[in-house]
């Protein structure tokens, strides 16, 4: 554990942002939007995870938020394909 | 651990945290798809790039750890990359499915059927291109008209 306590509460901040996009992404009324939302929450969750790798000092950590970026964007460019029809 | 370094640090993370708020503020406040789409790009902008920052410094000063230094710089190219290809699919397919702005648009060079249509070995892009720039720039001169004319 670091001596960097404040850690913790910014990745819980960025949680809690990840909650105000889901509120679009439920709500959303188009299939962009969703697809949007979904990104932004992805890419949050990337931040909490690499702010919870640097308060507990394991690297495994960021090894799942470099995966979880890829996935993302693979998520994306291929949702924006179907949509158009391209697939 | 030095307090100057962890303040920095702070700094760099908080930023982010602003800009993260902000886009995901905005992704719920805007007025329309291709405004939530712009806003969405702050957290993937600045939100992610100050946020890594401060990571990096982490790493690199405090744990002098160059392997998670690294990694971090691995998530930081990979936003940097892949966002605006996301971000461009995401527009076009909206775009081609029927979403349009609440403003009407002042150039649409969508419009063209055979614009941002993948050019295969034997279609010359130069003839199309002039197709696509003569009708805006024909708009623009009658807006400029008009304006003049209303003053």
């Amino acid at each position: 554990m670091s001596e960097m306590i404040e850690l913790i509460y910014f990745a819980i901040f960025y949680i809690l942002c990840c909650f105000i996009a889901i509120y679009r992404l439920i709500k959303g009324p188009t299939a962009p939007d969703r697809a949007v939302a979904g990104d932004g929450v992805d890419v949050m969750t990337d931040m909490a995870l690499v702010l919870v790798a640097m308060y507990s000092g394991r690297g495994i950590y960021l090894d799942i938020a470099i995966v979880t970026a890829i996935l993302g964007f693979l998520s994306q460019v291929l949702i924006g394909k179907y949509l158009e029809g391209t697939l | 651990m030095n307090l100057v370094l962890r303040i920095i640090i702070d700094v760099f993370i908080v930023g982010g945290c602003f800009f993260a708020f902000a886009g995901a503020v905005g992704l719920v406040r805007m007025p329309d798809t291709f405004s939530r789409m712009q806003s969405s790009t702050n957290i993937t902008t600045l939100g992610v790039l100050l946020t890594l920052i401060g990571a990096f410094l982490y790493f690199l000063i405090v744990k002098e750890s160059w392997g998670s230094a690294a990694k971090v710089v691995v998530i930081g190219v990979l936003t940097i990359l892949a966002n605006p290809v996301g971000g461009h699919a995401i527009a076009r397919a909206a775009y081609r499915i029927g979403i349009r702005p609440e403003r009407e648009f002042v150039v649409d060079a969508l419009a063209d059927p055979e614009a941002c249509v993948e050019p295969s070995a034997e279609v010359v892009n130069e003839p199309s291109a002039e197709v696509v720039n003569e009708p805006s720039a024909a708009e623009g001169a009658e807006e400029v008209e008009k304006e003049d004319d209303e003053a």
